[in-house]
């Protein structure tokens, strides 16, 4: 039995990931605190999806750990991780499109084995989002953009995560759309879900996040409060338009 | 002449349909040619010719047990070797470019016949006529008991099939894996067990046309699988392979098409025939029946 519940929920020591030989994590360390809303900032290319894919164990680290409530995760298979308790909502959604929305909330929930438990949670899902409701007979494929957002987050949720992970999920979203996704993401955090948001839309997450870090080319090259870093100089001049 | 080609079209039909649901499912989730199926199909064949042969007479005097357990055990064992298959030469090549794991399975294919060949026989070789066939007529078309017995068997097998991917968590599971595998994962699916449950349910399937077709035919050889192997995978292209659907469709269809080629031209045109529908289905509409557009499962 574990003594007192570690503050931090993950800590990244050092990892350098690669994809054949190069490099596209060049020695990042991170932590995350229980309970807090972390943004990674970074613009296209900078390893965002690759450092949330290796939290997942969909890629693993050359060197360097990943820790889960002080375990260490970073050699395991991704279905174990998800298993652990983290879920990832990943970039462009991947909602199964062939497969109804009832079904892709099902899936979700596939690690979660007592069955009322995932019937309760299919309940909430559907009045967090009634629209879900609406279409659960109908193929995810055949929802619009946003609609397959809520979807792809709610399939994440049906996993019953201590920690979730949002690789870009205001991507190709309407502002309309955007907002409702930061909106949500809040909502989902002041249930007692930890967040690791990954951004290329600077301001917004800034405005949600507790603190966040800039990742550029690998590496992180700036951490703060988000408040902080949302003031800083050299952010707004690269993230924020100037 | 036309019905009663079709019934022994729809039979033929029944044997291709199961043996084509092998294919297609391997397609699906692996987006490979599991060229090694038709010797799945051959064993199965002998081992129901070994259960028939071979189980005590106290067991063969019970009739509907006596064949459960000869189709148990054709089935359970094809299954077996079919995930065995996947193990040992594509499961280590998985990474590796899409042309290895189909070389692979060709390797499988010629070692499995040549295994049959030596240990077992060269020559062909009688099927126990265990089953009782009774003959009836309808409106002057012939229908045996076999026939209906096969028919059903494979009928049955589909809808169980169906039902296990409809309805069941592992069949959702498996359905989710052929659309993306990494997302898959995301959500706690451990894909290789995913891929392992697909090759035995497969294998078995093709396990059980394999002893239907030694029934049918009433003769079994280390060969066997190989024209069968052909046409049923013919079934799952104009099907639309990958697609479950059109596996049993495309099945269907192809055993027809035989049936009618037999009775209105020449037994001799029917593999041209076949083929040449592969061919057209092939330039005309590659993705087959139901078949849909090729997706990444990387
Ligand atoms: N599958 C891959 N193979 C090779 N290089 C890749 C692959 N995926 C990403 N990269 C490279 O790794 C770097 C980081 O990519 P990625 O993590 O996707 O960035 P981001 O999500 O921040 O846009 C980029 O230079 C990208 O070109
Ligand atoms: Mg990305």
């Amino acid at each position: 039995m574990k003594m007192a519940q570690e503050k931090m929920l993950l800590e990244i020591n050092q990892i350098e990931v690669y994809y054949e030989q190069i490099a596209a994590l060049k020695g990042v360390s991170l932590n995350l605190e229980r309970g807090e809303i972390l943004a990674i900032i970074g613009a296209n290319g900078a390893g965002k999806t690759t450092l949330i894919n290796t939290i997942s164990g969909v890629l693993h680290p050359r060197s360097g750990s990943v820790e889960f409530n002080g375990d260490p995760i970073h050699t395991l298979p991704a279905w174990k991780i998800a298993r652990k308790g983290i879920m990832q909502i990943p970039e462009g959604r991947k909602v199964f499109a062939k497969q109804s929305v009832l079904e892709n909330l099902e899936l979700g929930a596939y690690s979660i084995k007592d069955k009322s438990a995932i019937k309760a949670s299919i309940e909430q899902m559907y009045t967090l989002f009634p629209v879900l409701s609406e279409r659960r007979n109908q193929l995810a494929g055949t929802l619009s953009g946003g609609e397959q957002q809520m979807l792809a987050i709610a399939r994440g949720l049906m996993g019953h995560p201590e920690l979730l992970l949002f690789d870009e999920p205001s991507m190709g979203l309407s502002p309309v759309m955007v907002e409702r996704v930061f909106q949500t993401i809040q909502e989902i955090n002041k249930q007692g879900i930890t967040i690791l948001l990954v951004e290329q839309n600077a301001k917004k997450s800034l405005q949600i996040a507790n603190r966040a870090y800039v990742l550029e080319t690998g590496r992180i090259v700036l951490a703060d409060a988000a408040a902080r870093l949302l003031e800083n100089e050299q952010v707004k001049q690269a993230y924020l338009g100037g | 002449m036309f019905f009663q080609q079709l019934v022994n079209g729809i039979t033929l039909g029944s044997i291709y349909a199961l043996f084509a649901l092998g294919y297609t499912m391997v397609y699906g989730i692996l987006l490979m040619i599991n060229f090694a199926h038709s010797e799945i199909f051959m064993v199965g064949a002998y081992l129901g010719f070994w259960a028939l042969s071979l189980l005590p007479v106290w067991v063969q005097g019970w009739t509907p047990g006596y064949f459960i357990l000869v189709f148990a055990i054709a089935m359970m064992g094809a299954g077996l070797l079919a995930v065995t298959i996947e193990r040992v030469a594509y499961r280590p090549l998985r990474r590796a470019s899409r042309l290895a794991p189909l070389i692979s399975a060709i390797g499988v294919s010629i070692f499995l016949q040549n295994l049959v060949q030596v240990t077992v026989s060269a020559q062909s070789q009688p099927y126990p006529d265990t089953f009782k066939i009774s003959h009836y007529e309808f409106f002057g078309v012939q229908v045996n008991s076999l026939q209906i017995f096969i028919f059903a068997l494979a009928i049955s097998a589909m809808v169980l099939l169906q039902v296990f991917i409809t309805k069941t968590r592992l069949g959702k599971a498996m359905r989710a894996t052929a659309q993306n595998h990494t997302v898959s994962q995301l959500m706690g699916i451990n894909v290789n067990f995913i891929i392992t449950v697909t090759f035995l349910i497969g294998g078995a399937l093709g396990g059980l046309a394999g002893v239907l077709n030694g029934m049918y035919y009433g003769s079994i050889k280390f060969n066997m699988g190989f024209f069968p192997g052909l046409k049923a995978f013919t079934a799952a292209v104009v099907g639309g392979i990958g697609n479950i659907k059109g596996a049993m469709v495309g099945g269907f269809l192809l055993g027809i098409i035989e049936a009618l080629t037999v009775g209105y031209i020449s037994s001799a045109y029917k593999d041209i025939i076949l083929f040449a529908v592969l061919i057209l289905v092939l330039i005309f509409r590659p993705t087959g029946i139901f078949g849909e557009e090729v997706t990444e499962k990387i």
